[in-house]
């Protein structure tokens, strides 16, 4: 009895999806919009926070040391420095690796290579220390301004660096927050006008509902047509989604590599695209399924309470 | 069979029906006859259980059905064949489907609904338009394949409320003749009409209502408004 009430289900959903098509077409084509927009936001909220991460990773404190430091203590402080569970890398370069560094810097200014190459090796040893994040590099800085540390930190490069590190952790706190705002506020704003859409849809369908009512049919008989119609909705809406942004991120790439010479295919929208592909097409789908299931159940619920 | 007793249905201030008595027993055909606003389709509404009485009581097989749950409901109705005047198929399904719906709500077989819905419209002159929508097919049609989804289940109470409301004369006389045909094989009819020249034609009995009483019980009855 249960396969057969079931096959039933099954195929009155179904029916009902076909046989009222435009009903199904407007409620598909709100869904994969609503759906596309909170992914979209989605990926750019990813994406942002991607960039972020890789900006947060050139920044760095370089401690450079005087010439006459002796090598025990540069070596005590570099240990010092690991220790600290605030770093996340530290690399020490002496003197021979800074000129080095330097001269590959500046192959093709012949001069510069010239002057450099007729002085002794004026490069300090350095360390350069990576934080696990921007604001870590003030109390970096005052760790190796200590008067401990004067002996052999000729100086840093904090002073050149603030006003950049300031206005990252600002810049990235405002950005995270806004685009958490405004995904909150597309996430709410779609879930409204999906509700919406599906109960003007089962309304104009309530005198059917009164009618199976009327005939005696049970409430799972009534409601769960509508909720498969909805599952419809929601499978079908979140695969239109995704064949979208796939478009419109094919289309973005085309346009950056044209006007912006970008050649990294990692970097462009349809390289994040097939990053994320996985983590898209699961939200996406397991998403609408459940916001247009849940609307379906909870519009036609009103119209079984006789 | 059918008993009500002292039944009072108000909506706010305006009383539908002030204390109705009548029995009516299995295999009768009652006419429910009334101006507008007489009573009959509150009657109607009352024995399909999409309204409660204010007072009193509905015995339908010694059962009240007042007093039935909400997941009674839909066992209950299923003993009833109800055909309204404005049709109310399912516009999305098939004469045929909105037949087998009838069946399909109360877990009939396949092969029971395979061997019913195409007796039953059979029998209502319906087998050619099986696979035709509602929106194709004229009032009359329309009604018998409500008349057939109403029978195909043998319900034990037939209610018609206006059946032949919508109709013009030639398809009205069909569909009464349907529904005598339909008394005939033992199924108790209940006809709320206000169309004068069917109640008298069909000499059966006759429940006349006024203001929400009855006035009139007479077996064999006329139109008395």
């Amino acid at each position: 009895m249960f396969k057969t009430r079931f096959k039933r289900v099954l195929t009155f959903g179904w029916q009902g999806f076909m046989r009222n098509g435009w009903l199904s077409f407007i409620a598909v084509v709100t869904l994969s919009f609503s759906v596309m927009a909170i992914s979209v936001l989605g990926v750019l909220n990813q994406v942002n926070k991607q960039v972020q991460q890789n900006l947060e990773n050139k920044l760095d404190l370089a401690v450079f040391f005087r010439d006459a430091a002796p090598e025990e203590k540069v070596v005590d402080f570099v240990q010092q420095v690991n220790k600290r569970s605030d770093v996340r890398e530290v690399t020490y370069i002496d003197k021979d690796e800074a000129r080095q560094q330097f001269l590959e810097e500046n192959a093709t200014d012949e001069a510069l290579i010239g002057a450099v190459n007729e002085l002794e090796n004026p490069f300090p040893r350095f360390v350069r220390i990576q934080a696990d994040a921007p604001a870590t590099l003030a109390r970096l800085n005052e760790f190796a301004s200590q008067t401990t540390y004067q002996e052999i930190v000729e100086s840093t490069s904090y002073q050149q660096t603030k006003d950049i590190v300031a206005n990252f952790v600002n810049t990235a706190k405002f950005t995270r927050l806004n685009s958490i705002v405004v995904m909150l506020f597309f996430i709410i704003y779609s879930v409204l006008v999906v509700f919406n859409m599906i109960r003007l849809a089962i309304f104009s369908r309530r005198e059917e509902v009164e009618i199976m009512r009327v005939v005696g049919a049970t409430n799972v008989l009534i409601r769960w047509p509508f909720v498969v119609e909805g599952i419809l909705f929601g499978l079908i809406g979140a695969l239109i989604s995704l064949l979208m942004i796939w478009i419109a991120a094919r289309w973005e790439s085309g346009q950056l590599m044209r006007y912006f010479s970008i050649t990294d295919a990692a970097s462009l929208p349809s390289g994040y695209y097939q990053q994320y592909f996985g983590v898209l097409f699961w939200t996406n789908i397991i998403g609408s399924v459940i916001l247009a299931t849940t609307a379906s159940y909870l519009a036609v619920r009103r119209y079984l309470r006789i | 069979m059918l008993d009500f007793r002292s039944v009072t249905k108000t909506y706010g201030q305006i009383e539908a029906l002030a204390g109705v008595n009548f029995r009516i027993s299995k295999g009768e055909f009652v006419s429910l006859v009334g101006p507008s606003g007489a009573g009959k389709s509150t009657i109607v509404k009352l024995l399909i259980r999409e309204e409660v009485p204010t007072k009193g009581e509905i015995l339908v097989a010694n059962r009240d059905i007042t007093q039935l749950s909400r997941w009674e409901l839909p066992f209950y109705r299923r003993q009833l064949g109800i055909v309204f005047q404005d049709f109310r198929l399912l516009p999305n399904k098939s004469v045929y489907e909105n037949v087998a719906f009838a069946l399909q709500v109360s877990d009939a077989t396949k092969e029971e609904i395979e061997k019913k819905v195409p007796a039953v419209l059979d029998m209502v002159g319906m087998l050619q338009r099986a696979d035709n929508f509602p929106r194709e097919l004229s009032g009359g049609e329309k009604q018998r394949a409500a008349i057939a989804r109403a029978l195909v289940h043998d319900p034990k109470i037939l209610l018609a409320d206006e059946p032949t409301g919508n109709l013009d004369p030639v398809n009205t006389w069909e569909i009464i003749e349907l529904l005598f045909k339909i008394n005939q094989r033992g199924t108790m009819v209940i006809l709320a009409t206000h169309d004068k020249e069917i109640v008298d034609t069909l000499k059966k009995r006759v429940i006349t209502l006024r203001a929400g009483r009855v006035v009139a019980d007479q077996e064999k009855g006329k139109y008395l408004l």
